[in-house]
């Protein structure tokens, strides 16, 4: 199916998009079968995991201690939990808060991190001191540590694990961007806006930002799978989204007490989280290609 | 190039110094102290409140911040552990070898497999060989380290009875938590090393070396690599500081008393001079880490060198 | 010739005699037991802060005045350990005579002053506060006699004050420094502590002049029949049942119970599920909530939750509903609380009782604020969906200890919380930590202000009137008014080797290791 996607496409797109813009990203995913793969992958994620109510035969929610532990059987696919619940079930519908915490985190950081680099790289001076030297401090945490504190703060949840992932990735992106900034400000076309007296505000978001962004869009998309990882790690130790959510990491939490004699509870939702993960890098692989003239083969 | 690295260390004082105010007040602001889990849970109220006020837990923010600076900086010292009773430096000293061991042994074990993997990905670049080892290690960073983790104790420990599943008492209970924790960069430097060697493959002091008849493998190791290798450094540095962070689960898995352990536990039980110390002591590690890895660059890159040395010229003459 | 060969002979019989000799000897003195608990030792000091790690250790450290052999013992059950003897002049008083030929590991002789020292210093660490509610006065009356008094006369005060504090030398203790105190002490126990590093392992080593020579006179805490204890951490409890079946270690506490009926059914293990007196209840916000003044609304809850489908989601495979607000290994469960229904459950009792309560179709929103464990949430998860189906929709609040601790005393967190509570010896005990109107600041643990409840639960906790009737009258009455109640409890399993033959409870629920029987060819499994 894949394979027939793909031919489908290539047929319509004889003529080569210019390089650089969003056409031409999705030309060269589609050329690449690997990321296509990946999309398929996420894609399908996303519609089951919308229809799951609806198509399923169990409720992700419904406990049934009877069937508690159960293995997979031809009733239950992926077998059962220790409260009975159809681990099925619990897997697709879970996917919609497994796959919107690494977007939408990474979206927070980007936001954020985008906005604050930008700032600094086009003001320099104070400006740029100040905010740098307080990323600076974030940066001296690794991540996932930065983003442990911050949940101690929060406290657990689905929301709150979004904002403790998001904080902890903005050092990173506001400094990418300031890079950025710093390369493309001294370039002549913004000379040229400045000359014809653009305000600072315009220059930034209409000239700087689109000529920085390319890096970026990299980085988003590799940044995705990355927080898909950190968020399981957080609900592994107690902090994050936390059961009875379904989130795939929360259900690994849950599941590891369990390991000896019933395997299948943590094995199939880390399966779907190496899953998803591994789409999100094809396709972020398939993106920075396209978008990074310097890795052309 | 001793000035750069002064100046460097000297940048590091206000830092850390940001850190320690910026983790106290995280701690400050995490509901929670640890005065009940220290009485015990058959412990009243009237006690709990009695204890909590003996140990200064109420008091106002800017004492108490005052009081931690004035513990670091004036006594060089973290304090006791709320709940071990012991010196948190102390503490740190003797947990601190075991962390460094699996974040330092996981760097190794990551470049030894990857550098080699992506530089065989890239001679065949586009071909079975590099499709395949790009994939499987693409596999190898998308699954999460504990879960790989308990797999590994399923097969190597609990099946095979090859290796003791946790513990620290030996050589062999750091195995499976280094290549469990290693796995992630594994896959991560074999992209690098991948994408960075294209690049140098076919530069021009490349094709000449091979029109001179340099042997295939010399050309390689010897021209192409060096040259390769400084973004996969700039990579190894931050590695470093994921695989302090991924230490923080790899440690709790394994039973392993290093520095993220105790971090957590110290979380969970709101020891906030544990949590303070740890904490420092891992962002200072993190700082030298980093700044040895620019060292490194300037080692590699007469270039860089060439800059900082610059610049600290350029910076000296302002102090004066 | 033959000469020289009778002497090489008697020569090779004596060398191999006293190698059978010395290997008997080394046989005997060389057993290792290796043991896998759940939580770290935390602080072996003598007056560290409580942890379920140091439960299961620091009683091989240090010998208290006496030892509690079992739970719900009552003072004159009670082994002496540095007491010879103790004489109860009235509820409120005992008098204390200790062996002369005490010593600690350093050998430091200890005497009365020393006990009174140790008392002293147990109270200003903070970390006793209960005995500090129960302790009035300790003097030294002679070189080897002391003099108790109690501040209250609640049931288990006596026997708490006397089998909790370890006895250390003044000589040591005020000399120590912090470290030498937490890693090197020198304790009056059978074991020497050898080496702790925290999240990892403990080791322990038998103290070979340990002053109590006659084994007869010894507690059973401290028969020595290991000569080194190792003590490791295993905080995944997937990881001890592996450390178990990979054969790393002699034996492990709190084994999951859903793993344990793989060992149940293995010769070469042999599994100890024990009551450790530990019961989880359940409490309503009887002050700023719903449930305030609507005792049909609290019963009808009570009724709606099966508390047995509740365990079996915590995974507790072994266990029964509650009876009481106690544990039934309580010194004083009444007998007959067993066969009294006890919010058995029953659905269309809830559901008549919600009708009764005002809310007949339900419609009510409450926050459950529990202790964070993957295993209390799927407990949780059970009880929030049978309140759903009496119309309550409950937000389960989890919060991790710390955070759970500094809650379950403010009144605008939670509308129900599920706790665990404990007793080391009778119920009163659990209900005067839980009801006591003295000890809290707004009535009670769940906000009680009910004058006759505490007139009730004094009668029955002071040992004056502690009486069937007494224990009866509170039971039924916080029945009746359903403030809380308790929902199960449950085995917590310890899973040995097949070489251990005798698995002893101790005075608070656990066993300690060097209360193990073993046979006689035990050989250690543990690396």
């Amino acid at each position: 199916m894949a394979e027939a996607t793909i031919q489908k496409v290539q047929k319509k797109q004889r003529r080569i998009p210019r390089p650089g813009t969003a056409k031409y990203v999705w030309y060269k995913i589609c050329r690449n079968p690997l990321a296509m793969a990946g999309v398929i992958v996420i894609v399908l994620l996303v519609v089951l995991s919308v229809l799951s109510p609806h198509i399923m035969k169990y409720d992700y929610a419904k406990i049934d201690m009877s069937n508690a532990y159960r293995s997979p059987n031809t009733e239950h696919w992926f077998g059962c939990d220790e409260l009975g619940r159809d681990i099925l079930s619990r897997i697709l519908y879970g996917a919609r808060y497994t796959l919107s915490v690494g977007v939408l985190s990474v979206l927070i950081s980007a936001g954020v991190g985008v906005a604050l680099g930008s700032v600094a790289g086009y003001f320099g001076g104070m400006t740029d001191q100040m905010i740098m030297r307080v990323l600076d401090i974030m940066a001296a945490f690794p991540q996932l540590l930065l983003a442990i504190a911050v949940s101690a703060v929060l406290g657990t949840g689905f929301d709150k694990c979004i904002y403790a992932l998001g904080i902890s990735g903005i050092p990173r992106f506001a400094r990418m961007m300031r890079a950025n900034i710093l390369t493309v400000r001294n370039q002549e076309f913004v000379e040229a806006a400045l000359s014809i007296t653009c305000s600072k505000p315009r220059i930034i978001v209409k000239h700087v930002i689109p000529n920085a962004i390319a890096p970026l869009i990299v980085e988003i998309s590799m940044s995705i799978a990355a927080a898909g990882l950190s968020a399981s790690s957080l609900s592994f130790i107690g902090l994050g989204v936390t059961p009875p959510t379904p989130e795939w990491g929360a259900m690994l939490a849950s599941a590891r007490n369990y390991i000896r004699l019933y395997p299948h509870m943590i094995m199939f939702p880390g399966l779907f989280i190496m899953l998803s993960v591994l789409s999100f890098n094809l396709i972020g692989d398939a993106i920075r290609d396209a978008l990074d003239p310097k890795l052309k083969d | 190039m001793i000035r750069y690295i002064v100046k460097r260390l000297l940048l590091m004082i206000p830092i850390l110094v940001g850190v320690a105010i910026l983790i106290f007040t995280l701690m400050y602001f995490v509901p929670g102290d640890p005065v009940e889990i220290i009485l015990g849970s058959a412990a009243t109220q009237a006690q709990v409140e009695a204890v909590r006020e003996e140990m200064g837990f109420n008091q106002p923010y800017l004492i108490r911040l005052g009081n931690f600076l004035k513990g670091i900086l004036v006594n060089h010292n973290f304090g006791n552990s709320y709940i071990y009773g012991t010196s948190v430096a102390g503490e740190l000293a003797s947990r601190f070898p075991r962390t460094l061991t699996i974040a330092a042994f996981s760097i190794i074990l990551s470049t030894l497999i990857g550098i080699p993997l992506g530089i065989n990905a890239a001679i065949h670049a586009n071909k079975a060989p590099d499709h395949i080892s790009m994939f499987v290690s693409m596999i190898g960073v998308s699954m999460p380290n504990f879960w790989l983790a308990l797999m590994l104790v399923v097969l190597f420990a609990l099946n095979l009875h090859w290796l003791p599943s946790s513990g620290d008492k030996g050589w062999n209970y750091y195995i499976l938590p280094v290549v469990a924790n290693a796995v992630g960069g594994i896959a991560g430097i074999a992209r690098l090393t991948r994408s960075s060697m294209l690049e140098v493959i076919h530069a021009d002091y490349v094709t000449t070396a091979r029109s001179k008849g340099v042997s295939e493998r010399s050309v390689i190791w010897q021209h192409a690599l060096p040259n390769a290798l400084i973004p996969i450094i700039t990579m190894l540095g931050g590695r470093f500081g994921g695989q302090l962070g991924g230490t923080v689960v790899i440690e709790q898995v394994f039973s392993i008393p290093g520095v993220g352990a105790y971090l957590i536990n110290s979380i969970n039980n709101r020891d906030y001079t544990a949590v303070q110390g740890s904490v420092l002591y891992i962002a200072f590690t993190f700082s030298i880490v980093m700044l040895l890895v620019d060292l490194v660059y300037a080692y590699i890159d007469p270039r860089i060198k060439a800059q900082y040395e610059g610049q600290s010229k350029k910076l000296a003459p302002k102090r004066r | 010739m033959k000469k020289t060969l009778c002497i090489v002979l008697a020569l090779i019989i004596t060398l191999s005699m006293s190698m059978i000799a010395l290997a008997e000897k080394t046989d005997k003195t060389d057993k290792t037991f290796t043991f896998t608990i759940s939580s770290d030792v935390g602080d072996l000091s003598p007056f560290g802060g409580d942890s379920g790690g140091r439960h299961h250790t620091f009683r091989m450290i240090y010998d208290c005045l006496a030892a509690s052999y079992g739970l719900g013992q009552s003072v004159d059950q009670l082994q002496g350990q540095i007491a010879k003897s103790w004489t109860v002049v009235d509820s409120k008083t005992v008098d204390v005579e200790i062996y002369d030929y005490v010593k600690d590991s350093l050998g430091n002789h200890i005497t009365a002053s020393d006990v009174v020292y140790s008392y002293e210093q147990a109270i200003a660490s903070g970390t006793m506060e209960k005995l500090n509610g129960y302790l009035n006065s300790i003097e030294a009356t002679g070189e080897y006699t002391l003099h108790i008094t109690l501040k209250s006369d609640s049931m288990g005060a006596m026997e708490w004050v006397l089998d909790t504090v370890p006895i250390i030398s003044e000589a040591w203790f005020s000399t120590a420094s912090d470290a030498d105190k937490t890693h090197a002490p020198a304790g009056t126990g059978p074991y020497i502590l050898k080496e702790t590093v925290a999240d990892s392992h403990t080791t322990l080593v038998r103290n070979d002049d340990y002053w109590q020579t006659d084994a007869s006179l010894r507690s059973y805490y401290d028969t020595d029949t290991f000569a080194q204890i190792n003590i490791n951490v295993a905080r995944e409890s997937s990881m001890r049942t592996i450390a178990l079946e990979n054969k790393e270690t002699d034996g492990a506490q709190n084994v999951n119970a859903a793993e344990v009926s793989f060992f149940m059914d293995n010769p070469d293990w042999n599994v100890r599920g024990i009551y450790n007196g530990r019961l989880i209840v359940m409490m309503f916000n009887n002050d700023n909530s719903v449930f305030a003044n609507n005792p049909a609304l609290r019963q009808a809850v009570l009724y709606a939750i099966d508390a047995e489908s509740v365990r079996l989601g915590y995974g507790y495979m072994y266990g029964a509903a509650a009876r009481d607000f106690s544990p039934s290994v309580s010194g004083d469960f009444l007998e007959k609380w067993k066969n009294e229904d006890y919010f058995d459950y029953d659905v269309d009792k809830a559901k008549s009782l919600m009708a009764e309560a005002g809310y007949p179709d339900g419609g009510i929103e409450v926050t459950l604020m529990y202790q964070n464990s993957t295993i209390a949430t799927a407990g949780m998860t059970v009880v929030q969906s049978f309140l759903a189906d009496i119309g309550i929709k409950v937000n389960l609040m989890p919060c991790d200890q710390a955070l759970f601790n500094s809650y379950k005393y403010d009144n605008t967190k939670w509308d129900i919380i599920v706790d665990s509570k404990s007793t080391s010896d009778f119920a009163t005990a659990v209900w005067e930590n839980c009801f006591d109107t003295k000890a809290f600041e707004n009535g009670s643990a769940c906000f009680t202000h009910d004058e006759k409840l505490q007139e009730l639960l004094e009668a029955a906790a002071s040992s004056a009137t502690h009486s069937d009737e007494t224990l009866d009258a509170f039971h039924s009455y916080l029945k009746e008014m359903a403030y809380g109640a308790g929902l199960f409890e449950y085995q917590t399993f310890y899973v040995y080797q097949s070489g251990v033959t005798e698995a002893p409870q101790d005075g608070f629920g656990n066993i300690t290791v060097s209360t193990l029987g073993v046979a006689d060819n035990f050989q250690t499994l543990g690396r």
